[in-house]
């Protein structure tokens, strides 16, 4: 449970997990929303996937992913977003989330 | 590990609720419980499955998303485990807070309500998802979940619907055999979503 509040606790993989409600996308569709470098994605995508949010699938040279939430997950994401955390803390907290990532 | 984890965590779970149930059923037969007692933790464990079933149900992908639908039978997915978290969640509410009386009418009504929500949800989703002539729908990964996902809602929807039944129309012939078709009816209803979903394109 604490790697599914690490993932959601950023804005950035938030937006992602909404990205993937309208259905399974590449990696490369879903990095065209982010102006963000490409090994930073690659972590986003990493983290997601280690909290189990997202199941990622390899066709042909690309990779597609896929939401996997639970009822509960589900209800977490909605609740941050219902709270309008995205509008208020979304700068500020995207740079901060961007440079951990980066950071090894 | 997490692969393990996400499938043990709900069997496990089911298995030790009716593991429960059963020693709640066993101790009311030998006097141990009081039947009104019994009757509370009996609806409790069957809310608390049914939350548990619920809540990982989108996880466990139990129709398994094909190429071309795989956002129309998520949604599915979802509202199946929406509806099953909301009726579990209700169920304990009853169980703990409303006299033995009233739950004793309204929890079959929200048990069997749901199980048929879920049905004819699952139906409509088949038909508005049948595969158009020529097009190929070749199912995705996820075999043994969707085993194990399977077996979780057959047990959870027998459980619900013999359970319901009995409280309200206590052990009448008909109603056992209502009961049949509730499950049969479920469980066509995921065979169908199966069939439609699992239709390869023919050679031509």
């Amino acid at each position: 449970m604490t790697s599914v509040f690490k993932a959601l606790s950023d804005p950035t993989r938030r937006r992602v997990l909404e990205l993937l409600r309208k259905g399974p996308m590449t990696a490369g569709e879903i990095a065209e929303h982010f102006r963000v470098s490409k090994p930073t994605m690659s972590a986003h995508f990493a983290v997601l996937r280690e909290a189990g949010l997202i199941v990622s699938e390899k066709q042909g040279k690309s990779i597609v992913y896929e939401l996997q939430m639970s009822v509960l997950e589900d209800a977490l994401l909605s609740f941050m977003h219902g709270f309008g955390w995205e509008k208020s803390k979304r700068p500020a907290r995207a740079r901060k989330s961007a440079m951990e990532v980066q950071t090894p | 590990m997490k692969r393990f984890s996400l499938v043990a965590t709900p069997t496990i779970g089911s298995l030790a609720l009716t593991a429960v149930l059963v020693a709640v059923a066993l101790g009311q037969r030998v006097g141990a419980i009081a039947p009104a007692l019994a009757f509370r933790a009996i609806v409790a464990g069957l809310g608390l499955m049914t939350l548990l079933a619920g809540n990982f149900l989108p996880k466990l992908r139990p129709l398994a998303a094909s190429e071309g639908r795989a956002t129309r039978i998520a949604a599915s997915e979802r509202r199946a485990g929406r509806m099953l978290v909301v009726m579990g969640l209700a169920l304990v509410a009853l169980s703990l807070l409303a006299p033995v009386e009233v739950t004793r009418r309204i929890a079959p009504l929200v048990a069997l309500a749901g199980v048929g929500w879920i049905e004819l949800d699952w139906m409509w989703t088949a038909w508005i998802s049948r595969p158009t002539p020529g097009e190929a729908a070749v199912s995705r990964s996820g075999g043994e979940r969707r085993i194990i996902a399977a077996w979780m809602l057959f047990g959870l929807a027998y459980l619900l619907v013999t359970a319901s039944l009995k409280f309200m129309v206590t052990d009448a012939r008909w109603a056992r055999d209502l009961g049949a078709w509730i499950v049969i009816g479920f469980t066509f209803a995921y065979s169908l979503m199966l069939v439609i979903l699992d239709r390869r394109k023919r050679p031509s």
